[in-house]
């Protein structure tokens, strides 16, 4: 089996991981190899053809192919190298990557330092259990984004999307812009999923139902889908058979939310979050395990691709530093807790020297809040909503007390607590 | 004649839907939203809404058989499904660098169309 030594390995060529490659380029390491799963860099973004990329980081209102080609481009220009079709099958606790591609064969890297950048993939709908037959016509949404803006096939004539999460919300739009009658988005929770942008641009634009506090109870269809039964949902998300229907459709979408794609880290050993679905990571974006860094949506969930691109640096940066062998371990690890309303803070540990940039993902919508940091640090936010995440930065403070800081969101005052 | 409309404001996560009253279709008072951003949003909203447009058009002699496209500018929000007729006929030839022009001032709004990705010719 072939053999190689390498400074950095990244595990996944897109935003993250080429953010990743070339911080660590532009930090003096030499031999930087990505290890891409696709036929193309880039992760998901090629096939993000709507604009809303790099308004924070470029200041632009780009797309997503024009946004990550910059990164492409900046990663070919500093000369780093990437192996595409190249399946990463294990990383062992010595930081050994077992790999395999069509053109190497099995090789074995040995990496000084590992940035996994995995992304993550969509929750598949066999997982919802919905009654019924497994006919033709239902897809997950990046699934169908793919065959229609990359693959150029039209799915259907008359669509119903499930989930409104961001992806769901596009590819309404998108159906709806190539002459398909878009019958409803439904979702279970009594409030939209996605970005109000998105609500407003994709769904309310077209006239399309959203059909808040709603569920799928059963496919029609045997060969191909012919329509689906809904119903609302009570309190506690159970279907009320009192309101049932049946909606004429031949193309199911289904947006029921994204899972950080992290077999490989649970094989390596990594200390995973289980509200994330991601590694734990420090402010350096180091996991538990030395030498090995995480960025993007292996992490958590990201809004924003702006946001997966700035962990990216931070990671590349840090395997850097690793890699030249200063890096020591942080003097103190203060644990970041979920407290009250917080579904998840990113990152879980800090060290208190230095200011760091956290992001936190709350449980449900709440108007006048104020986010409390332990007993040290508050901000006030007027609405916080789970499908937007918060973001703060807390200052480099050599007070900190050692302990677990629990993160926590109260309301400022009696009046509209849930929005 | 006075008429209300609603218009859900999108500049920040709080999502304000505003109220605004219209007489002979011009606005006259926009009420429960947050900030002057928020009020000049929905104004804009109510006067001469706009869009981003992008779409793919066909691509022969390409790895792939789409090319993603996007007009340089917002487009009149009533334009979009216009853009989108006058768009579905076309096909390209690869190679294609990013931003080259697919269609010089679409449908006369003052935008280009312009790729969005580079495609190599098989």
């Amino acid at each position: 089996m072939r053999q190689r030594d390498v400074e950095l390995a990244i595990v996944g060529g897109g935003a993250a991981g080429l953010a990743a490659a070339i911080a660590a380029r532009r930090a003096g390491v030499s031999d930087v190899l990505i290890l891409e799963r696709g036929q193309d860099l880039g992760g998901i973004l090629p096939q993000c053809i709507h604009t809303g990329f790099g308004l924070h980081y470029f200041g632009e209102n780009l797309t997503g192919p024009e946004y990550v080609s910059r990164f492409i481009k900046q990663a070919n220009a500093l000369r780093v190298e990437h192996k595409l079709e190249t399946m990463v099958l294990k990383i062992a606790p010595n930081r050994t990557i077992r790999a395999i591609n069509r053109v190497d064969g099995p090789m074995c890297l040995r990496p000084k330092a590992i940035v996994l950048a995995m992304g993550c993939r969509e929750r598949p709908w066999g997982t919802l259990g919905i009654p019924g037959a497994r006919p033709a016509g239902i897809f997950t949404a990046g699934t169908a984004q793919w065959l229609m803006d990359i693959g150029g096939h039209m799915l259907g004539k008359r669509i119903v999307i499930l989930g409104s999460g961001d992806v769901g919300l596009i590819m309404a739009r998108r159906f709806a812009m190539e002459g398909a009658n878009v019958e409803a988005v439904i979702e279970v929770m009594p409030y939209p999923g996605g970005l109000s942008r998105n609500v407003v641009q994709c769904v309310d634009d077209f006239n399309i139902p959203l059909l808040l506090s709603h569920t799928i109870t059963r496919i029609h269809g045997s060969d191909r889908l012919e329509g689906v039964r809904i119903a609302q949902v009570d309190t506690r998300r159970k279907p009320m058979p009192e309101t049932e229907r049946s909606l004429k459709c031949d193309t199911l979408v289904v947006s029921v939310g994204l899972i950080p794609e992290n077999e490989l880290s649970r094989d390596a050993g990594l200390l995973v979050d289980e509200q994330t679905g991601g590694p734990v990571v420090d402010e350096n974006m180091a996991t538990s395990l030395r030498g090995v860094f995480a960025c993007g949506n292996v992490v958590h969930i990201n809004d924003l691709v702006d946001h997966v691109t700035w962990s990216g640096e931070i990671a590349g940066k840090s395997a850097a530093r690793y890699a030249f062998g200063s890096f020591p371990p942080p003097r103190r690890r203060i644990r970041l807790r979920p407290g009250r309303n917080v579904r998840y803070v990113v990152p879980q540990i800090i060290s208190g020297v230095k200011p760091v940039t956290c992001y936190l993902r709350v449980k449900r919508p709440m108007r006048r809040v104020v986010i409390h940091v332990g007993d040290t640090y508050t901000f006030f936010r007027r609405i916080v909503r789970p499908p937007e995440i918060e973001v703060f930065t807390l200052p480099g403070d050599e007070q900190i007390k050692d302990g677990p800081m629990v993160v926590s969101i109260t309301m400022r005052d009696n009046r509209d607590a849930d929005a | 004649m006075t008429q209300t409309r609603e218009v859900t404001c999108i500049i920040c996560p709080l999502g304000c839907k505003a109220k605004l009253i219209l007489d002979e279709g011009k606005v006259i008072s926009v009420t429960n939203i947050e900030c002057p951003r928020g009020e000049a949003y929905a104004i804009t909203e109510i006067n001469a809404p706009v869009r981003d447009f992008f779409t793919t058009v066909k691509v022969a002699g390409a790895r792939v058989p789409m090319l993603p496209v996007r007009a340089t500018g917002p487009i009149p929000k009533d334009k979009m499904m216009a853009c989108i007729r006058e768009v579905s006929e076309i096909v390209v030839q690869a190679p294609i660098p990013l931003g080259t022009v697919i269609v010089k001032n679409l449908l006369n709004l003052g935008v280009d169309l312009v790729s969005t990705r580079s495609l190599d010719a098989m």
